[in-house]
């Protein structure tokens, strides 16, 4: 084997490979296309997968609330919150919370109140301002770093992952600079892009945005709640509870709706498994048929390549040094095509990360860096893996018609 | 004795009938011979080369090389003979496409076992002998670059890379110029004369007498045609 090695011939072998690949630059291109494609599947949809398994499972820890009680027709706008978006809201009285609180089986409650901010010169977008009443708090807080929640002050915000503060700290509303005192971790739904603040502190900007000439409704002036947080105790029956709720609202004559979270999640969690079984069978599908292609092109490419290997037995090459040099060539040809698919892969994914969670309606969480490198590197070992395999069958099945090998006067 | 064909006998099948290609051929040749064959066009003659390079199996008989039947032989072992042992060069153009002809030189080299020569010895080698057969500034061209003779001297280059103890040659001369054809059998001659033994296939009657015997295939019979002392 040593000698082997002084000799280069691995150089020479790859070479080779190489030269013939360079010769048939469709067939080649053809098949580094499959292999790509692999890759690209593989690659992406497996992040695809994680990510939206890690972003439910987030969610469903940060959810603290298991009932939330909004204004007749926002239920699907605070869903929507739950998951991405930035929807406009109406508003509840104030004293709803205090029947929640009577209700059987009602462990907590809190307000908050929602408003969207047309101009934060944070963001490009729109953020979502939500208040808070820190003395009954259950969701929001609990995910707040201790260190933090001692340095907030009045006038202080939270804000969610994706929100960007200016390096000062601070984050502008209405002309008024207000100190960040944290950032909460991702929850990859829409309460990343939401700024936490308490009641005072959101009175404070509804006040600076009248100033400024925008007249909103303020919380304070009218006693209004843009949802009722229930937490319910342990074992309750929700169902219950929603039915009770619904007719004391009506008996007031407040038109609700009551938003289930376990069922936003149940939702959600019905989606992503639609998702994962198609991504699944998508990849099975279309590793079954490029393998095949790949085995297809490789034995139409050796059967035209048949003087090739004759040549090589008549200078002495043996059998098993020529399928190295097909399974060198079938690696090299996957080896560049997976790159190029988790290349592909990884632009797809990540510039439209947002964009695919939002339309999926499924949060998503990009997994660790070593999570991603660990993927890419299993989709290309198993692209490569195919590749050289397909070649592998191909030359095997060739060789096996014993007078392959041998050249016939006319077959040049 | 070098090699041996015993009661060789090759088949093939044509619409059903088989046909006897090679039949009965008795045959055997020592180091330094130089034996030339000639023959009609389809009298068996590539079938029989092909046989005793062990790259077509016989149908019957055997065929010994250094005594060993190439038969009983695995492919690891038929590869290295036919590698640096045996050097065939086939009636057709067999360099590869892809390759210069510097690489198509040196792929028995690299590819095969290669017997003992280092890699420089080789080189220096190759310089001679392309130098000799006038393709120096060749050495880059592909193929497709090289007109027919030469490609033929080019696969003489290569049979001679590896210092075999045997050259098969599939009409050497086949499409050389009177001048070229003389220079490659000089050569032969002066290889037999080192100990080698080559085996060529030729219709030019000009080429018979640098030969030490000559045969004539007929219809798959190996016949002794003439014998010439006057090398030896
Ligand atoms: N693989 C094959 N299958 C069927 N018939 C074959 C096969 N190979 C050769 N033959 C036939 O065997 C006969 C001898 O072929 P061969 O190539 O040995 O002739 P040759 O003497 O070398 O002829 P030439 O001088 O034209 O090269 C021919 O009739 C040919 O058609
Ligand atoms: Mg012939």
């Amino acid at each position: 084997m040593e000698k082997e090695q002084d000799r280069g011939v691995g150089r020479y072998i790859c070479r080779c490979a190489w030269q013939s690949l360079k010769q048939k630059l469709f067939q080649s291109v053809l098949l580094g296309c499959f292999a790509a494609l692999v890759a690209f599947l593989v690659f992406a949809g497996t992040l695809l997968g994680s990510s939206m398994e890690s972003g439910i499972g987030r969610m469903k820890e940060r959810l603290g609330a298991d009932l939330m009680i909004v204004p007749h027709g926002q239920q699907g706008k605070t869903e929507k919150l739950l998951l991405t978006g930035n929807p406009e809201f109406s508003y509840l009285d104030r004293d709803l919370e205090q029947v929640a609180a009577n209700t059987k089986g009602v462990k907590k409650t809190t307000s908050q109140f929602y408003f969207s901010s047309v101009s934060a010169d944070c963001c490009s977008t729109r953020v979502q301002l939500i208040a808070f009443d820190p003395g009954t708090d259950f969701a929001v807080l609990p995910w707040i770093n201790q260190e933090e929640m001692k340095k907030t002050k009045k006038g202080q915000v939270l804000i969610g992952a994706d929100v960007i503060a200016q390096g000062d700290h601070t984050i502008r509303f209405y002309g008024e600079k207000h100190p960040v005192a944290g950032k909460l971790s991702r929850t990859a739904t829409g309460l990343d892009q939401s700024v936490f603040m308490t009641r005072d502190t959101m009175n404070k900007i509804l006040e600076d945005a009248k100033k400024k000439g925008f007249h909103f409704l303020s919380p304070k002036d009218k006693g209004k709640v843009s949802a009722v947080l229930i937490k319910a105790e342990e074992g309750a029956n929700l169902d219950k509870i929603e039915t009770s709720l619904l007719k004391k609202a009506t008996a007031k004559g407040d038109k609700i709706d009551i938003v289930s979270t376990q069922k936003v999640i149940g939702t959600v969690s019905a989606q992503y498994e639609f998702f994962r079984k198609g991504i699944r069978f998508l990849q099975i599908l279309f590793i079954l048929t490029s393998s095949l292609v790949l085995f297809l092109i490789f034995s139409f490419s050796y059967r035209e390549r048949k003087k090739e290997f004759a040549v090589l037995r008549i200078v002495g090459v043996t059998t098993g040094r020529i399928r190295v040099m097909t399974c060198t060539q079938g690696g090299m040809i996957s080896l560049i095509g997976g790159l190029i698919g988790l290349l592909t892969g990884a632009l797809v994914l990540f510039p439209f990360r947002v964009l695919i969670s939002d339309s999926l309606q499924v949060p998503m969480i990009t997994p660790a860096a070593v999570t991603i490198a660990f993927v890419a590197l299993m989709a290309l070992v198993l692209t490569v893996l195919l590749g050289v395999a397909a070649a592998d069958i191909a030359i095997r099945t060739l060789g096996r018609a014993e007078t392959y090998f041998t050249l016939r006067e006319g077959e040049a | 004795m070098l090699i041996r064909a015993k009661n060789l006998v090759k088949n093939y099948e044509r619409e059903g009938v088989s046909h006897r290609v090679v039949d009965q051929v008795n045959f055997t040749m020592d180091s330094g011979e130089f034996v030339i064959v000639k023959g009609s066009s389809g009298s068996g003659k590539t079938t029989l080369l092909n046989l005793l390079t062990g790259i077509l199996k016989p149908s019957g008989g055997s065929v010994f090389f250094e005594g060993d039947d190439l038969k009983k032989m695995d492919d690891g072992k038929l590869s290295e003979i036919r590698n640096h042992r045996i050097s065939y060069i086939p009636q057709n153009d067999t360099l590869l496409s892809n390759l210069n002809l510097w690489d198509n030189l040196r792929l028995p080299f690299f590819l095969g076992k290669g017997g003992d020569l280092k890699e420089g010895e080789l080189n220096e080698r190759l310089k001679v002998l392309l130098e000799e057969f006038g393709l120096s500034d060749r050495k880059c061209s592909y193929p497709r670059e090289l007109s027919g003779g030469e490609i033929r001297r080019a696969l003489i280059i290569r049979s001679l890379s590896l210092s075999p103890d045997l050259i098969i040659a599939d009409e050497p001369t086949g499409s050389l110029d009177p001048l070229t054809t003389l220079t490659v059998m000089e050569k032969f001659r002066r290889i037999a004369k080192e100990g080698i033994a080559v085996l060529a296939v030729s219709h030019q009657p000009e080429t018979f007498p640098f030969g030490d015997r000559l045969y004539e295939m007929k219809e798959g019979r190996l016949l002794p045609a003439k014998v010439f002392t006057n090398k030896k």
